[in-house]
């Protein structure tokens, strides 16, 4: 974990206010569906990639691309197969992926850049002090507490299933639907409900249960280079806007 | 000082928030378990998820948890991946629905109006996520004839799973690890 985590001041990312970044990603989440002319989308992309590069992350933004890829390369395949379909059933056999693709591209390059420049705790801490009511906040909370600890459990139970029968795969899935029940799926499930116990303890225990208030004890100050963040969205989305429309 | 009486318990929270995060791994791990896209991996993720969204409901028995369920795991799809704010409006008024019918079927005490309740939910759901689908896909409108036949496929699944997880919260209440 110590190798995602970045120290405040390495890149301007670490430095800008997660909340300003958290604005961002969910402003794009939503302007990005409106998006569809392909010089728009090059152009979008290339910013993001500016956004994110910075950070220095390549080994997590190369396997984010190298996914895109796989997908990239299995949607043609499986296009050229529905294109064999479409001819038949006489329905339009163009298939434009391109588009999509960079979509999710841009979409993946500003949730990395969100997750990795502020780490779990910095998203907690804006989580709890966000004035979310307590039915949103705790279980969120809960998600990002409960997640490092689950994939270490899931480590655990697929070493104890190797132990148990060896390799495990869609064959074993099939062939023995009791087995995979027995030892992947019951486990998890008990494993959840325990440390969901222990976590509410933990949350009562820490006043995180939403009867006190809470202050954040990292604050993180507004400063310049949040405006500055602000005035190049607002450029970036004019001008996307702009080749949107085809106006360029 | 006297402690503000809340309708969620803490404990329920927390329930409902590990639930979400467990659906979303255990759903993925199954998914490359099963070696991805194929029809069985596919209907397999569907019973794992169904039949832990049963254990679910079955464990903080009050109305209101799908829809509470919804907006939680919305919200992770928001932060991670962005597509799921434009789902989140139509699977909330979904879950909230699923909760009324739960409620008019018998309340969260009888096994039937769960089980009615999860599987109009998997329903809306995959309606709704369509309907997205294509808004996302719109290029290419002809994809949505194979993505309605892969949807139709997971949800062969997901009946299946209103099953299993009946038989997993029983199970689980014999062992007293969900009270009754």
């Amino acid at each position: 974990m110590n190798n995602l985590q970045i120290k405040a001041g390495d890149n301007y990312l670490a430095s800008i206010n997660t909340l300003t970044k958290l604005f961002i990603t969910l402003f794009f989440s939503i302007f990005i569906v409106f998006m569809k002319d392909e010089k728009a989308l090059i152009f979008l992309f290339v910013a993001s990639c500016l956004y994110v590069l910075p950070m220095k992350k390549f080994k997590a933004m190369l396997i984010g691309y190298a996914m895109i890829l796989l997908m990239f390369i299995s949607s043609i395949g499986f296009s050229y197969l529905l294109g064999l379909f479409a001819k038949r059933y006489g329905l339009k056999e163009d298939f434009v992926m391109l588009i999509p693709f960079l979509r999710v591209g841009f979409m993946i390059n500003l949730t990395l850049a969100l997750t990795l420049s502020s780490g779990i705790r910095k998203l907690i801490n804006v989580l709890k002090t966000l004035r979310f009511p307590r039915t949103i906040f705790l279980p969120t909370i809960v998600i990002f507490r409960f997640l490092p600890s689950f994939i270490n459990d899931v480590k655990q139970i697929h070493e104890s299933i190797k132990i148990k029968i060896g390799s495990f795969n869609i064959l074993t899935m099939i062939s023995k639907p009791r087995l995979f029940i027995r030892l992947m799926i019951i486990p998890s499930v008990i494993r959840a409900l325990k440390a969901a116990e222990d976590l509410s303890a933990a949350a009562e225990l820490k006043g995180i249960s939403g009867i006190n208030k809470i202050t954040n004890s990292n604050p993180e100050h507004w400063s310049l280079k949040d405006v500055l963040a602000f005035i190049i969205l607002s450029t970036v989305v004019c001008f996307a806007i702009i080749l949107n429309r085809g106006e360029i | 000082m006297q402690n503000k009486k809340f309708y969620w318990e803490t404990r329920e929270l927390v329930v409902i928030g590990t639930f979400a995060a467990l659906i979303k791994i255990v759903s993925f791990l199954v998914a490359i378990t099963g070696g991805g896209m194929n029809p069985i991996a596919m209907v397999a993720k569907n019973i794992v998820a169904t039949a832990l969204l049963i254990i679910l409901v079955f464990n903080v028995r009050k109305f209101g948890v799908l829809s509470l369920y919804v907006l939680i795991s919305g919200m992770i799809s928001i932060l991670t991946m962005g597509r799921g704010l434009m789902l989140l409006p139509g699977i909330l008024i979904a879950g909230f629905f699923c909760d009324c019918l739960i409620k008019i079927c018998g309340g969260y005490k009888s096994s039937f109006a769960v089980l009615a309740g999860v599987a109009l939910f998997d329903i809306c759901y995959r309606v709704i996520s369509l309907s997205l689908g294509y808004l996302f896909m719109r290029e290419n409108p002809q994809l949505l004839y194979f993505a309605f036949i892969t949807v139709g496929i997971g949800y062969i699944g997901c009946l299946i799973g209103l099953f299993t997880g009946n038989i997993f919260t029983k199970e689980l209440r014999h062992a007293g690890i969900i009270k009754e």
